[in-house]
């Protein structure tokens, strides 16, 4: 199995506070990998350190075996690095349409975006009908849709989802879960991050716990499931 | 960034507010004690002009005309001491003026100051002067009130008021060439109200009434409004009570809207060269009062032209140029009165008593230290030159006005 | 009714000089979260720019030898570039050094920067205008005198014909620029990414936009929108001065504000408006010049007040 991304003795900090301490990864190519913790345990912190959105103090990070500790964010999102954070929100005063373009920021060619566009009606049938519908109007769940029609048009190397349940009725978590599950079976290379123990495990194959900005535990969905971390109510 | 633009919108507002206060503060220095030396072999006089901003064309040539006539005195050796100047910007801003003046008053060695254009900056500084009991003499700036029994004996003018300025013009545009429809516009400084005031009064004493009045902003650009509101008003002459750079725009705008059938008539304030750089079309025709006489015409004129351009300066003469010269004259000649050591009590007396022969004649003091030596002449734009009225064709009757 | 038409039309005029400033304002704060406050005084640099070239040209004889719309052209392709590198060192030096603190930081810095530009107009445009011309054209030079007193812009605009001619040609050239601007930001890659980086910066980042580097494009246009209206200005105005750009800032911000800063079609609405609101006050208002700005900055603070998102803006801005 090769490693899609490897992430070795990372550190990172807001000021004088740090935010990741010594936390290593390896995310296993065409499998679901999922890092769970609670709020404020770094999740969100190490997920924007991959993009390079948050700059790292030391550590070293590979894509795909290729060292990628001097690519600026765009380069990083450019070589197949997409992140969905539904938190983020989206372009409110663009059409849901200009959003999944905008998504599709690097291909140039007009026939591929085509096809793209069109795969993504068929995943995401809400969003199609809400194509000239400003994204700024759309409910929680066609926004979280939406973030990740977004991330998911680029086909890229590496998928991130950064909490899509968050804030989300039982329903459209359902929903979230589904697709994930569809994007798994495509053999799609994806970080999950979660608050949600339990739904992240079902489809996830290997997990991270992580606390207070380091990786605390890490094994295989069932050791993960049978692991003390992921009963403590503190999860 | 900001969760709440309202009240970021409002703080940059304010910021804005305090931000413009302060732009218009720096203030520049001319000649200060660099040689330091022994305190005793150095007198100064502060000098006051608008040497940048819109009016900065008089400004610099009055500073230029003040700086030549102490020079000259520094290099006849008649003063037993270095007389320095310190020169201040005032931009036509009140509140430079006054930080200039306190900064002048501050100096121990400073007898005497000299300056303003602007009747607004001169009267914020004048409160200053009079509380440091320290004489100012005004070299241009034309309000009324600026001398007064009450500022006696410290504030004094040598150049006459807007009323003696005014009352000049009036004379010719509603005496002799006999317009009755009159829209006056002013701008909103302590010099546009002192001309509103004074030409209103004018048309009143003559039983007319103006068919309308605007006061402009002083930092305006665009008059379309007020040119629309003249055309509309059926005026067959326009007063304009204001300097130089807003005279010019009007009169561009006016002329660009075709309100060319019409005389334009003005005030010493717009009579630069800087008026004629709207196009010899466009100023055609405008005509303005002066103070004093026209240099050409006396011996002591043509000599001061000569002085002056043979000192290499780049800035024209303006109308008040001759008057900075004359106010150093003043100056110089009562420093002369003061003996070996000068002190500003001494230079109040000397100033006020003083008897001086300059380029417009002799000058003395009234009793609430305004000039009793008063001479206007008016002026016409004719092919893109100012020109004395008298020998322009206009006078002779080659050219009209318009609105005849 | 022929003085309500003078006046809507002086108010068209006017309200095109402002929008094209505010229409800089807005670039600058949709991409960058900041208000440029010197966004005035770099079209007044570049109004200069084209009137320090002009003399040279003049002083050479190309002003008479060469087609004038060829040299309006060159002219303003010199206002372009003087007005894309200033707007580049104010991002570099004003804008960019305060890029982790305090929006304040910025709006204090380019206030202070928009004095020093102002200033050196007035130091610089004499001696290095007639330093030029007397290099290029020798004897023939044409001499500015003095760089602070107001300075006559050569009519260009009036194509040798009437300042009706003129005033056509300033609204064509304004609609013609916004049209442009409409294009641009709506239909490439590059203007999309600019507004998406107004709308959402950190999704922007995520998005894979190379926000650092639209930063930098949106200064070059920002330029490019700021060098015209300066040369429109100067055209409109004929005559100028050095501390123009204050005022003319000013205003160009109060539109801004009005159309809801971000917003580059409420730029277009917030000119007009204020221009209006100015020539009717003083048309019809006895004795409203003296009002007319005041009375327009009344109009910026209710705006502030009571609809800060803007005259067309959206309240509905999404933030979890």
């Amino acid at each position: 199995m090769n490693t899609m991304l490897e992430i070795r003795n990372l550190y990172t900090s807001y000021g004088r506070i740090p935010m990741l301490m010594d936390v290593s990864l390896d995310i296993a190519e065409g499998e679901v990998s999922c890092v769970l913790g609670a709020n404020g345990s770094g999740k969100t912190t190490l997920v924007k350190a991959i993009l390079n959105m948050v700059k790292a103090d030391q550590g070293t990070m590979k894509l795909a075996g290729v060292s990628i500790d001097d690519w600026p964010t765009h380069k990083r999102v450019e070589e197949g690095i997409a992140l969905s954070a539904a938190a983020v929100g989206t372009f409110p005063k663009m059409t849901v349409e200009t959003n999944l373009k905008m998504g599709a920021f690097y291909i140039n060619d007009a026939k591929v975006l085509h096809d793209r566009l069109e795969n993504i009606y068929t995943s995401f049938p809400v969003l199609k009908d809400r194509l000239q519908q400003k994204a700024g109007t759309l409910s929680g769940g066609e926004r979280t849709m939406l973030a990740i029609a977004r991330a998911v048009i680029n086909k890229p190397k590496l998928l991130i989802l950064d909490e899509p349940s968050l804030g989300l009725a039982p329903i459209m978590v359902e929903e979230v879960f589904e697709i994930i599950q569809r994007l798994r079976e495509e053999k799609m290379t994806i970080l999950l991050v979660e608050q949600n123990a339990t739904k992240a495990l079902a489809v996830a194959s290997r997990g991270y716990v992580i606390q207070k900005g380091a990786i605390i535990f890490s094994g295989t969905s069932d050791e993960l499931r049978k692991s003390e971390f992921v009963e403590n109510p503190v999860m | 960034m900001f969760k709440n633009s309202k009240w970021f919108l409002v703080t940059v507002v304010a910021l804005i507010a305090v931000a413009l206060l302060f732009t218009g503060c720096n203030q520049q220095t001319g000649e200060t004690d660099e040689e330091g030396g022994n305190a005793a072999s150095v007198v100064k006089i502060g000098f006051f002009a608008p040497i940048t901003g819109g009016d900065a064309a008089e400004g610099t040539a009055a500073r230029n005309a003040f700086q030549m006539a102490i020079d000259e005195a520094n290099a006849s050796g008649e003063y037993p001491y270095t007389i320095e100047l310190i020169i201040i910007d005032d931009q036509g801003t009140d509140s430079v003026a006054v930080a200039g003046a306190n900064q002048v008053v501050a100096d121990p060695d400073v007898v005497a100051a000299s300056g303003f254009w602007n009747s607004g900056p001169a009267a914020a500084a004048s409160a200053v002067f009079k509380e440091a009991e320290i004489p100012l003499l005004i070299w241009g700036a034309i309000r009324d009130d600026l001398t007064n029994a009450d500022n006696y004996p410290y504030i004094t003018r040598s150049a006459p008021t807007a009323s003696q300025e005014n009352s000049a013009s009036a004379a010719v545009v509603l005496d002799d060439l006999g317009y009755t429809d009159w829209f006056i516009v002013s701008d909103a400084s302590d010099y546009g109200q002192g001309n509103l005031e004074v030409f209103t009064k004018e048309l009143t004493d003559r039983g007319l009434t103006a068919l309308g009045s605007e006061v402009v902003q002083e930092d305006a650009t665009d008059f379309s409004a007020v040119v629309a509101k003249i055309k509309n008003s059926g005026a067959k002459a326009v007063y304009c009570g204001s300097t130089v750079e807003i005279a010019s725009l009007l009169k561009l705008q006016l002329y660009e809207a075709g309100v060319t059938d019409i005389l334009f008539a003005g005030i010493s304030g717009m009579k630069t060269p800087d008026f004629l750089k709207i196009g010899a079309e466009a100023a055609e025709g405008a005509l303005v009062v002066s103070p004093g006489v026209d240099l050409e015409s006396t011996d002591a004129g043509r000599a001061f032209t000569e002085a002056y351009n043979n000192a290499g300066y780049s800035e024209p003469i303006g109308a008040y140029t001759p008057y900075a010269y004359e106010a150093a004259l003043i100056l110089l000649n009562a420093l002369s009165a003061c003996g070996d050591a000068p002190t500003p009590e001494a230079m109040v007396d000397a100033i006020i008593n003083s008897e001086t022969t300059g380029i417009f004649g002799t000058t003395t003091f009234d009793e609430i230290g305004q000039t009793t030596n008063v001479a206007t002449y008016l002026n016409v734009v004719q092919d893109g030159q100012w020109m004395n009225y008298v020998n322009s064709e206009y006078a002779n009757g080659t050219r009209s006005f318009g609105g005849k | 009714m022929e003085y309500l038409l003078d006046l809507i039309w002086s108010a068209v005029l006017l309200g095109c000089t402002y929008t094209l400033v505010a229409i800089g304002f807005s670039l600058f704060f949709g991409v960058m979260d900041v208000v440029v406050f010197c966004c005035g005084d770099i079209a007044i640099f570049g109004a200069f720019s084209i009137l320090a070239s002009y003399t040279i040209l003049n002083s050479l004889g190309i002003m008479t030898a060469w087609p004038l719309l060829l040299v309006i052209l060159l002219l303003l392709l010199i206002g372009i570039i003087f007005c894309m590198a200033l707007g580049l060192l104010t991002h570099r030096f004003s804008i960019k050094p305060f890029e982790k603190s305090s929006a304040l930081m910025p709006l204090l810095s380019t206030i202070a920067l928009g004095t020093v530009i102002r200033e050196v107009i007035g130091l610089m445009f004499m001696p290095a205008t007639n330093g030029l011309a007397d290099v290029v054209a020798g004897e023939n030079a044409i001499h500015v005198v003095s760089g602070r007193n107001p300075q006559s812009f050569p009519s260009l605009l009036s194509l040798g014909g009437s300042t009706d001619t003129r005033n056509i040609i300033i609204v064509a050239v304004t609609v013609v620029i916004l049209l442009l601007l409409f294009f641009f930001l709506n239909k490439t890659k590059m203007g999309l990414s600019m507004q998406a980086i107004s709308q959402n910066k950190e999704l922007s980042l995520m998005t894979g936009i190379n926000v650092s580097r639209s930063i930098v494009i949106t200064f070059v246009i920002g330029g490019v929108v700021l060098a015209i209206s300066g040369f429109l200005l100067g055209n409109y105005q004929t005559i100028m001065s050095f501390d123009n750009g204050s005022m003319f800032g000013i205003k160009g911000f109060s539109a801004a504000v009005v159309g809801g800063l971000r917003n580059t079609w409420g730029a277009i609405l917030g000119g007009m408006l204020l221009a209006f609101v100015e020539v009717m006050v003083s048309g019809y208002v006895p004795n409203g010049s003296a009002y007319a700005s005041i009375i327009a900055f009344v109009v910026v603070v209710v705006f502030i007040i009571f609809k800060p998102e803007g005259i067309i803006g959206e309240k509905t801005v999404e933030k979890v």
